[in-house]
């Protein structure tokens, strides 16, 4: 790994810190959020994950899905995106994937997975059912959430508005923490701090981000930031965005500028995720934009996060002026 | 509001400061020279600092005087396309946020390159003298690399009135008098001598702006031991020049394009928003006008050797976070 590639996936982690969101959702504290995390890392957290999954050919779970009843009813766009494109770059390198979501979730996602091609297949989670996110936890030698909620200090999951999800959708807190037990190691990816994921930081981050924890908004006095810890967190802008300068960071530790996601795909994954009835997390529109984020900025963001790898993967060059 | 445009610049800024460059000598520096000069700036944003500076000092009927201009014979001979860009599309947007007229000064070598820039952003060309009376117009006048320089920047001053002097992507000397380009090696060529004009400029007392990407560029007299610390060969090429508000970026283009969504989102007017279709335009202008990528030196739609695509996108992120970023009224219902 060189200087170069170290620089490239630092720059790769401040892109995923441009807030590009609509003023209306929470805005202005991404690089906290990414900043706290990274004062535990000794190095850009999109190449800490990446490492983690430049291994051997291994069994990986990816857990992903928000759906909400009425206003998302199948789910939002970011988590899938992610999930598919890390799904695609793992499987380029050797690794069998298996994608964890509830029910309601799952059609758009396989839908997705089928119009990439992808052998990874989808686990239905049944509704926080302790002994199947055991058996998922045994069946992984790494676990990935992308987008996926944990629990906070008292156990319940919140939206980043301090509205519980405790109703409707799994939590599978159990699954991340029966995995670290039999001491494997996993991933978080994340965009708000409620995430599976945050568990290390949560303290820190409700100290300097109070205003987004929310302690005194949340039913339970506890706030949103999530309490559960993986062993390696990436965080960005938006999860989707994320788990691509995940893929990104591999392509500079593989020097393989294809394991980067396409823009051009990146923009049709929108519109057919339109049809698929995912939603804009930002407003719940079926609209093509993840939080709020329309598809071709995302396609934009993910063109320059594919130069940024390109320029470090060329041959060094000596300009003669 | 306020806090909302503050947020929205920092982002701006947090963009144009992710480093894509080709040159191993502009890596790992962009992110330094920009905690530096927020930290002699008060703490910015710099787009938002910057982009006040021009609202409050431009006004209809008044003048701007931009300078931009880098490369030269043998390898870049009309220039780089890092600058001109940058400098046409941030005089249109000065020029229709406040009425004042921009003027361009570069090398003599590089007028054409410039004219042709600044036609395909929208900016007709006129005489230096009659251009206030039309609107939407510039004139490139020349600016001097010998030593009448610092006469000719007197003359300048004196004839057009300006009320404000920005610089993209303007290489200045070091203290020693002697100017360097990125790779540190000395400038050669006629690099014309727009210190003069800052100079004068800040003993008048006149407003002033120094956009740059790597430490040598006018303007970086603000942070110069950052230059020296953080840059490779800064010790030598950074520059003594410096002016009142500093805009560093990835590419110099860049950060004008950042100063310009700064404007679009203080003044709440998206229509000054550069836009991907006016950057290709603009891009292909200044090529097909023989300039230079400069970090290949080749003729090609590229900017210190990101592509026209890298460009275009960075440009749609800029508009994308101011106006996603002036939404008002809007709570996510769940």
């Amino acid at each position: 790994m060189s200087i170069t590639d170290t620089i490239a996936a630092d720059n790769i982690d401040r892109l995923l810190t441009v807030e590009i969101r609509r003023a209306g959702v929470v805005r202005g504290f991404k690089a906290v959020l990414q900043e706290t995390v990274r004062e535990d890392a000794d190095e850009a957290l999109v190449l800490s994950a990446a490492r983690l999954l430049d291994r051997a050919p291994a069994r990986i779970g990816i857990v992903t899905g928000a759906a909400v009843p009425e206003h998302m009813p199948v789910g939002e766009s970011d988590g899938p995106f992610g999930a598919v494109v890390l799904t695609r770059a793992l499987e380029r390198i050797g690794h069998q994937v298996t994608i964890y979501t509830d029910p309601v979730c799952a059609p758009p996602i396989a839908a997705l997975l089928r119009r990439d091609h992808r052998a990874a297949g989808i686990t239905e989670l049944r509704y926080n059912d302790r002994p199947q996110q055991e058996e998922a936890a045994a069946a992984c030698d790494v676990l990935v959430a992308i987008e996926r909620l944990g629990g906070n200090v008292n156990g319940h999951i919140y939206g980043m508005t301090a509205i519980g999800r405790d109703a409707f959708r799994t939590n599978v807190d159990h699954m991340f923490h029966t995995h670290a037990k039999l001491g494997r190691e996993s991933l978080g990816i994340g965009d708000g701090g409620n995430e599976i994921g945050f568990g290390r930081f949560r303290e820190r981050l409700a100290q300097r981000l109070p205003q987004i924890n929310q302690a005194d908004r949340t039913p339970c006095g506890g706030g949103v930031f999530s309490a559960v810890p993986t062993t390696r967190l990436a965080v960005g802008s938006t999860s989707n965005l994320t788990a691509y300068g995940v893929c990104a960071a591999l392509a500079l530790l593989r020097r393989d500028a294809a394991l980067c996601h396409d823009p051009d795909d990146e923009e049709a994954l929108h519109h057919v995720g339109v049809g698929l009835g995912l939603a804009d997390g930002g407003g719940g529109g079926i609209i093509a934009a993840c939080d709020g984020i329309p598809a071709r900025t995302n396609a934009a963001l993910v063109l320059v996060m594919r130069t940024i790898v390109e320029r470090a993967l060329e041959p060094a060059r000596k300009r003669a002026f | 509001m306020p806090e909302q445009i503050e947020i929205v610049c920092r982002n701006l800024d947090r963009l144009v400061t992710v480093e894509a460059r080709i040159s191993d000598y502009s890596r790992g520096v962009i992110a330094n020279l920009y905690e530096a000069a927020c930290a002699a700036q008060g703490g910015g944003p710099l787009s938002l600092h910057a982009a006040r500076m021009v609202l409050q000092h431009a006004r209809r009927g008044g003048t701007v005087l931009m300078t931009t201009g880098a490369g030269g014979p043998p390898h870049l001979p009309a220039g780089e396309t890092d600058g001109p860009p940058g400098l046409v599309v941030l005089a249109r947007a000065i020029h229709q946020a406040t009425g004042a007229t921009p003027l361009l000064l570069t090398e003599p070598a590089f007028i054409d390159n410039l004219r042709a820039t600044a036609l395909a952003a929208g900016l007709g060309l006129r005489d230096a003298d009659m251009v206030r009376e039309t609107p939407f117009a510039t004139a490139v006048v020349p600016l001097s690399s010998d030593d009448d320089a610092a006469e000719q920047a007197a003359a300048y001053l004196d004839r057009f009135q300006p009320d404000l002097l920005i610089s993209v992507e303007k290489i200045g000397p070091n203290t020693a008098g002697f100017a360097h380009m990125a790779s540190g090696q000395p400038n050669r060529g006629e690099r014309a001598k727009a210190e003069c004009l800052f100079d004068l400029a800040a003993q008048r007392g006149i407003a002033s702006i120094g956009i740059g990407d790597n430490g040598n560029e006018i303007g970086f007299g603000l942070i110069a031991d950052a230059v020296k610390r953080f840059k490779p060969q800064g010790d030598k090429l950074a520059t003594r020049v410096r002016t009142d508000a500093l805009m560093t970026a990835n590419a110099s283009n860049w950060g004008a394009y950042a100063i310009v969504a700064a404007m679009a989102a203080v003044t709440g007017n998206v229509d000054l928003l550069h836009t991907p279709d006016m950057e290709q335009r603009v891009l292909e202008a200044c090529v097909n006008a023989h300039a230079a990528d400069g970090s290949t030196g080749r003729h090609i739609l590229a900017v210190d050797g990101m592509p026209a695509e890298a460009q275009r996108a960075i440009v749609t992120m800029l508009g994308v976070i101011v106006r996603n970023g002036m939404v008002q009224g809007y709570q996510r219902p769940f």
